[in-house]
């Protein structure tokens, strides 16, 4: 499969990770964007094809044709990693950080965890393959190239992802807004996977049946809780600060 | 709904189909006949037509310009607001939403944006907000920069949000009256709103690849003010050992 990229951002990350599966860029006549400047160079450096004649279906021309006009990379989906290697290579120290996504449905949240994964340093990427957002375009042009740069592994089944991480030594530490602990209170000397759940239902009762401890950021206002991504970020950060201090 | 309870944005009409929740039905009839708002019964598809989407769970309304809140009025409020968060050119209604939901949740009394660039109080706004624009004042200013200076004035310190910042958030006092100012998605702050800001500050990072959606970076900074002012532990008090 393939997919259509326009944050050059993430074209840019694909082209610096894995440039065998950049297939083309595609340009509109005239210079490049500056944004786009560093896509056309390095896509030239290695001699992946540059269109520039983005003529457009005679019907379509003058109308509201302007998306199909702009620039986009074609690129191969990334491949996911095997799960045993998520947690065991390297073996699991103290202020390691993995994240799972438990049915999350916008791809504009899980592209944005994906983006605050790579900031974070977090070592992997856990996601469900059913009732879930599938990792597309939008993902990655979300991610602005935080898919690249994090493994990723897609599951059927995430409560035997969860105990193979447990049993790989990583702790479970799931998200709710009903749990007793704020995200500081949480123990730091181990590794952790942070569950998130779903942006309406939250965690699977499975899923929070596995987890060794809950957390949750203690809400101030009426709404009672955040943005899904954002709820993610806050906790990465928590979680990141207390695990590797002074960084 | 929630702009329905909190009863500060008032629609102009009000409309309901079949779609619509029973128990949903008789608060929004509860609700309208209180504040003598005009309720229409419409279809389903009907609705789907007025809204222009086919996803709606049976209830919309016709909202008026959001009634912003004016600057000196929020400024002479009493308490005075200590936690403000200022928007420059904030594009994404997405991003607008969830950043207004974050300031709710995470102890911020007021929010200030400005009007070029910036995405105004529109219906995907109050979606992704979840309804939280009508749980704090949202003061709309025709100048940041002159807008800043104004909450410099009443004591409040302005802190920019930059990654090129020399200090981390968790260095600088938040406890004192603050304004945490964010920038544009692609650009950051631009050079005028920075110029007004007192200390500029990032966030700490363990290994840092790329940057940080401006929805996600604001929800740390606040949560970062609520560690800081220690509201959390007051909550939470009996569980602290």
């Amino acid at each position: 499969m393939t997919l259509l990229l326009r944050n050059p951002h993430s074209v840019i990350a694909a082209l610096d990770r894995r440039p065998g599966d950049v297939l083309e860029v595609r340009l509109p006549p005239g210079k490049p964007s500056e944004a786009w400047r560093p896509v056309v160079e390095s896509a030239r450096e290695r001699q992946i094809p540059i269109k520039t004649e983005l003529a457009l279906p005679p019907d379509r021309r003058g109308g509201k044709s302007e998306r199909q006009g702009a620039a986009c990379a074609i690129v191969r989906e990334q491949a996911g990693a095997l799960l045993e290697t998520l947690w065991t290579a390297p073996p699991p120290q103290t202020g390691d950080l993995w994240v799972a996504l438990d049915c999350l449905q916008d791809p504009h949240n899980v592209g944005a965890v994906f983006r605050s994964a790579a900031f974070f340093g977090v070592r992997g990427v856990v996601l469900t393959k059913d009732r879930s957002a599938p990792l597309s375009s939008t993902v990655y042009d979300v991610a602005s190239g935080g898919v690249e740069s994090v493994p990723f592994v897609q599951t059927p089944n995430l409560a035997s992802a969860l105990k193979a991480a447990k049993s790989a030594g990583v702790w479970v530490l799931g998200s709710s807004e009903r749990a007793a602990k704020d995200v500081s209170q949480i123990p730091h000397d181990r590794p952790w996977l942070l569950v998130i759940g779903n942006e309406e239902q939250g965690l699977r009762r499975l899923s929070q049946e596995l987890c060794d401890e809950m957390c949750r950021i203690t809400p101030q206002g009426d709404v009672g809780s955040l943005n899904a991504s954002v709820a993610a970020g806050v906790l990465m950060s928590a979680l990141r600060s207390v695990l590797a201090p002074g960084q | 709904m929630a702009t329905l309870r909190a009863g500060l944005w008032t629609p102009l009409e009000v409309a309901v189909a079949p779609r619509c929740p029973d128990d949903l039905r008789a608060d929004v009839r509860r609700l309208t006949s209180l504040q003598q708002i005009p309720l229409m019964e419409v279809t389903d598809s009907e609705l789907s037509r007025r809204c222009r989407a086919e996803d709606h769970q049976g209830l919309a309304a016709r909202m008026p310009e959001f009634p912003y809140a004016n600057l000196d009025e929020v400024l002479s409020r009493s308490p005075a607001p200590t936690a403000w968060l200022v928007l420059d050119r904030i594009q994404d209604s997405f991003n607008f939403g969830a950043i207004v939901r974050s300031a709710v949740e995470l102890g911020i009394d007021a929010v200030l944006i400005g009007t070029a660039g910036q995405a105004g109080v529109n219906s995907q706004v109050v979606r992704s907000s979840a309804g939280a624009v009508n749980y704090l004042p949202i003061v709309r200013a025709r100048s940041v920069p002159e807008a800043l200076q104004l909450l410099r004035d009443a004591g409040v310190l302005a802190i920019a949000a930059s990654e090129k910042a020399a200090s981390t958030v968790d260095a600088v006092d938040l406890i004192r009256p603050v304004a945490l100012v964010i920038g544009n998605e692609a650009e950051g702050l631009s050079p005028a709103v920075l110029d007004c800001c007192q200390e500029r500050v990032r966030i700490p990072i363990g290994n840092r690849v790329g940057s940080l959606n401006a929805a996600v970076a604001a929800g740390i900074l606040c949560y970062e003010l609520v560690r800081q002012r220690g509201k959390w532990s007051k909550s939470d008090g009996a569980s602290l050992t």
